[in-house]
């Protein structure tokens, strides 16, 4: 039996159901993993570009490196839907335009949103989601600039709650 | 195989070489070299190291058919098209008579109406003859042409010039009535018109024929004056005639005989396909009265010059095409077949209905319409009999190709990854694809969908995959097959996107059975818990999609849809969008084979393959050695699969079992019937795993993937060991699988060394084999 088991150390390979270690004494043997996710799931690939992977088939992300590493996270559930589709009605905008298909996203593909302020009160809402209050929430979105330099997200249409994002200097 | 092991092996199978039944070893390098004998009684496809599914065996003959494109075409047949005049035949020996008399090459006359001859002409020929009175005193002159064709009569000095048809004698005459007038004989000119002739001419309807024109004034609605070629046009041959017509100053010539009707009354050039019902002389005749045009040219040519084709009533061949005015219920023929022999048949119906009817075929039975067909016929006659009837209305028809199909068995498959790498001997069992016309879906019942036949590159690197489009009715839009097969079927076929990313496969014996496959990204998405599935990706976006059924009773239908979404039964089609089809494959298997074309109506097998009888008892060590392996199963399909080294029975043996049991391999060891019996599960055994067998008196070891997963310390080995063969050792339990190295030793390698034979130099090359994704 070999002595040693290794995995990854930029020696990856995934299928459906595994990942593969191995043993590379004398030559390479195989030590499969079993690997199990009824979901699919993204990544960051070797292109730094965001990928959806299919059921059951181990990520190997590329997050700020190009050695890789198997990511395994818990199970997590996005509150919001239509996440990549702002012209959608359940997205309320004030004072605000949208624009679909305007730039290329995280994922390579022509399919960001460009939203315009179009008066003094802009936002991008979301009237459809309810919060728990005392749970925790994390908001996120990917965001560039277009020719506003500041973005803010917040739970309310509030100036106390939320943070604000220099998009000039990140 | 490892470094330093190649010279150790007595026999070594790589996928390197073969022929009609025979698989080559690369060891032993010498005589004899012991290789194996491999049958399968049928051809089979493979994916070629181009990555494109080809049949092995199977050829096409050359184009039966002569002029399938309607092309040929015969010299022209106008002997004198451009209206050329002949050279001068005035030879100035003149004879006169009567009051005429010729001195230093003048012939005068003192008006006692008599003639001037010169024998330079030929009864029958067309002749323009120019002549002019040199000094003209009084009274009135005519020329002849011949005895028998007078001219009007003509006075004073003005040119004159005559055409006619020379009658009654050779002889060319000018005449006077009782004139006095002279003629400078070197100034008459009389030039033969070759190969036309003008008749029932008068001074008002006639023809002149000048530098290369002929000039047709049919002033009169009478007489009926002609100009005739001297071309006979034959009685239902087929001829392009094209008339360059010069100038149009009024009215309109025609082709009126023999159920031709032609007009012309437009300057240019124009092209007419002729089919005269009887003989008849190319012949222009006046179609309206007061009639001037100018022809510059006429050519005539025969179409399908050497007769290839036979035409029934109504058809007629021109323009590059046969047409069928769909007068009659008639064929469209050529003698190319040999009845009862598979053929492939090419066509092109530009216009109307083709059917090719049961009284003639076995197989390709149907009605085609517009479009380019591929249809493998088996013909019942030798003719072509494209057949037309009087309901399909005008139907033409050309770039007809026939093949005949030729088949070669017993050719071992060396396959390939649809990328083209990874070539390895296939060996599978025999199976039939129950569904026919697996690639000609406008065979199949559809519902909801347009079937387009040969609109895109199959996986076979043809243009004969077909697209199937929704139309608009919110319903389900699929293909179905009718069948009543009973126990485990495997349905599949290959897709790609068109515009839809979706199709689900259906197996339904009563219950759904369904999968959907992602077109896009390659996934099979929702599946019903009846059927198993799997898509495989083949190259260029094309999948194969593949479900599996045990079916309850008996299977109703097998269907084809398209969707425009994961677990989406019915939708409304925006009449554009859909997918690309080709190959569709029904078997009774659990698993997917290659895929086996049912070019005609019937069902197609792919025979047993069986591959035995290499090595000797020179080469296979029967008191040490060691059976390896780097192999994958086509499935984990419940059945035993052997690769045994033996003396021709189960009862001396050491054989490689890929077991009844998933994944679990076995090893025998066989002495007399008794045997030492190693196994090992393995992570997959559909992926390629390196496997090693040590047999030596009390010292047995299976090796997999560089380790020693099992072993067994007490036993004899076999005796009289001569054979290696895929199956058990007596012929039966064939191995069938992939298989890209075989080999023999003839001692009991080290551990060292059966480490290194059953794994791999490199992480990649060992995530490869084992179907993992590089990242």
């Amino acid at each position: 039996m070999a002595a040693t088991i290794k995995y990854g150390d930029t020696k990856w390979a995934v299928k459906d159901g595994n990942t593969l270690g191995y043993n590379d004494e004398n030559s390479f043997k195989p030590v499969p993993f079993d690997f199990t996710r009824n979901s699919i799931g993204t990544r960051v690939d070797r292109n730094g570009l965001i990928e959806t992977i299919g059921n059951n088939i181990p990520r190997i992300d590329f997050t700020d490196n190009t050695d890789g590493h198997l990511l395994l996270e818990p199970q997590s559930t996005n509150s919001l839907t239509y996440s990549e589709d702002f012209s959608n009605t359940y997205w309320n905008p004030n004072d605000i335009s949208v624009e679909s298909n305007a730039a290329t996203s995280p994922n390579g593909a022509t399919n960001a949103f460009k939203i315009t302020i179009t008066d003094v009160t802009p936002y991008l809402g979301n009237l459809n989601i309810s919060l728990i209050v005392g749970n925790t929430y994390t908001l996120s979105c990917f965001v560039k600039k277009g020719t506003n330099r500041w973005v803010r997200l917040a739970s309310v249409s509030s100036a106390s709650t939320g943070a604000w994002f220099d998009l000039d200097n990140g | 195989m490892a470094e330093g092991l190649l010279d150790k092996a007595n026999i070594i199978l790589t996928p390197t070489g073969y022929k009609a039944g025979t698989m080559y070893n690369v060891a032993p390098i010498e005589q004899p070299y012991e290789d194996f004998v491999f049958s399968r009684a049928s051809v089979a496809s493979r994916v070629n190291s181009s990555g494109l599914v080809e049949m092995v065996g199977r050829t096409l003959g050359s184009n039966l058919v002569q002029n399938g494109d309607f092309s040929e075409i015969g010299p022209d047949l106008v002997q004198n098209g451009t209206f050329d005049l002949g050279s001068e035949l005035n030879d100035l020996t003149w004879s006169a008579f009567g009051g005429w008399s010729i001195v230093d090459g003048v012939a005068s006359n003192d008006g006692s109406g008599s003639t001037i001859v010169n024998e330079i002409l030929e009864i029958g020929k067309t002749y323009k003859i120019t002549i002019q009175l040199s000094t003209y005193t009084s009274g009135n002159f005519s020329v002849f042409l011949g005895s028998g064709t007078e001219s009007s009569q003509f006075n004073g000095t003005d040119e004159f010039t005559f055409y006619g048809v020379c009658s009654g004698d050779a002889y060319a005459r000018v005449k006077s009535y009782s004139g006095i007038g002279s003629i400078n004989i070197q100034n008459v000119s009389v030039k033969e018109v070759p190969d036309w002739t003008v008749t029932d001419s008068d001074a008002n309807n006639y023809v002149e024929f000048t530098d290369g024109f002929a000039r047709l004034k049919f002033l009169n609605t009478s007489p009926i004056t002609m100009l005739n070629s001297s071309l006979t046009l034959q009685a239902n041959k087929n001829y392009k005639l094209i008339v360059d017509v010069h100038d149009v100053t009024s009215g309109a010539i025609k082709i009126d005989s023999a159920g031709m009707s032609e007009l012309f009354n437009t300057e240019g050039v124009t092209t007419r396909y002729l089919n005269p019902t009887g003989n008849t002389s190319l012949t222009f005749y006046r179609a309206t009265a007061d009639v001037d045009i100018t022809l510059a040219s006429v050519s005539v040519q025969e179409l399908d010059p050497n007769d290839y084709w036979i035409l029934g009533t109504g058809w007629s061949i021109g323009d590059g095409k046969a047409t069928s005015n769909a007068s009659a219920n008639s064929y469209l023929n050529q003698s190319v077949y040999t009845i009862g022999n598979t053929y492939k048949l090419t066509f092109e119906v530009l216009e109307g209905t083709i059917e090719l009817r049961s009284a003639h075929y076995s197989s390709g039975v149907g009605y085609y319409a517009t479009g380019t067909h591929t249809v493998y016929v088996i013909p019942t006659t030798a003719d072509t009999n494209f057949y037309v009837y009087t309901g399909f209305g005008q139907t033409s028809i050309t770039n007809i190709v026939v093949q005949e199909v030729i088949d070669t068995n017993n050719i071992p498959r060396i396959n390939y990854d649809s990328n083209g790498e990874n070539g390895h001997w296939l060996l599978e069992p025999t199976s039939t694809n129950i569904l026919p016309y697996s690639e000609d879906f406008s065979n199949v019942t559809e519902n909801a969908l347009t079937v387009t036949d040969n609109v895109t590159t199959s996986p076979q690197g043809l243009s004969n995959a077909a697209s199937i489009i929704p139309n608009n009715t919110n319903t389900v839009h699929y293909l179905s097959y009718p069948n009543n097969t009973t126990g485990t079927v495997t349905f599949s076929i290959y897709a790609k996107s068109n515009g839809y990313n979706f199709i689900f496969l259906h197996l339904y014996d009563g219950s759904n059975g369904r999968a959907w496959f992602n077109l896009e990204n390659g996934q099979v998405e929702t599946t019903d818990a009846s059927i198993t599935s799997k898509i495989e990706s083949v190259g260029s976006g094309w999948y194969r999609c593949i479900i599996t059924r045990v079916l309850t009773g008996s299977l109703i239908q097998a269907d084809i849809a398209v969707s425009n979404a994961d677990n989406t039964v019915v939708f409304p089609g925006d009449g554009t969008s859909g997918v690309y089809i080709w190959g569709a494959q029904l078997e009774a298997l659990p698993y997917a084979t290659s895929y086996i074309p049912t070019l005609t109506g019937s069902t197609e097998t792919r025979a047993t393959e069986t591959a035995a009888g290499a090595g000797s008892a020179d080469l296979i060590n029967s008191t040490e050695g060691v059976l390896y392996a780097e192999i994958a199963a086509l499935s984990n399909d419940g059945t035993t699969r052997r690769i045994s080294l033996s003396d021709g029975s189960i009862s001396n043996r050491v054989s490689l079992e890929l077991d009844e049991t998933s994944n679990k391999i076995k090893a025998f060891i066989s002495n007399g019937g008794v045997s030492q019996i190693l196994e090992y599960t393995a992570s997959d055994l559909t992926q390629y795993n390196k496997i090693a067998i040590k047999y030596k008196a009390n010292d047995f070891a299976l090796w997999l993937g560089g380790v020693e997963r099992d072993t067994d310390t007490l036993g004899s080995v076999p005796i009289g060991l001569n054979t290696l063969e895929f199956a058990q050792g007596s012929g039966v339990q064939n191995f069938y699988g992939k298989c890209k190295e075989l080999a023999v030793f003839g001692e009991a390698l080290s551990d060292d060394e059966l480490e290194k034979l059953t794994s791999w130099s490199s992480f990649n090359a060992m995530a490869t084999d084992l179907g993992y994704t590089i990242e």
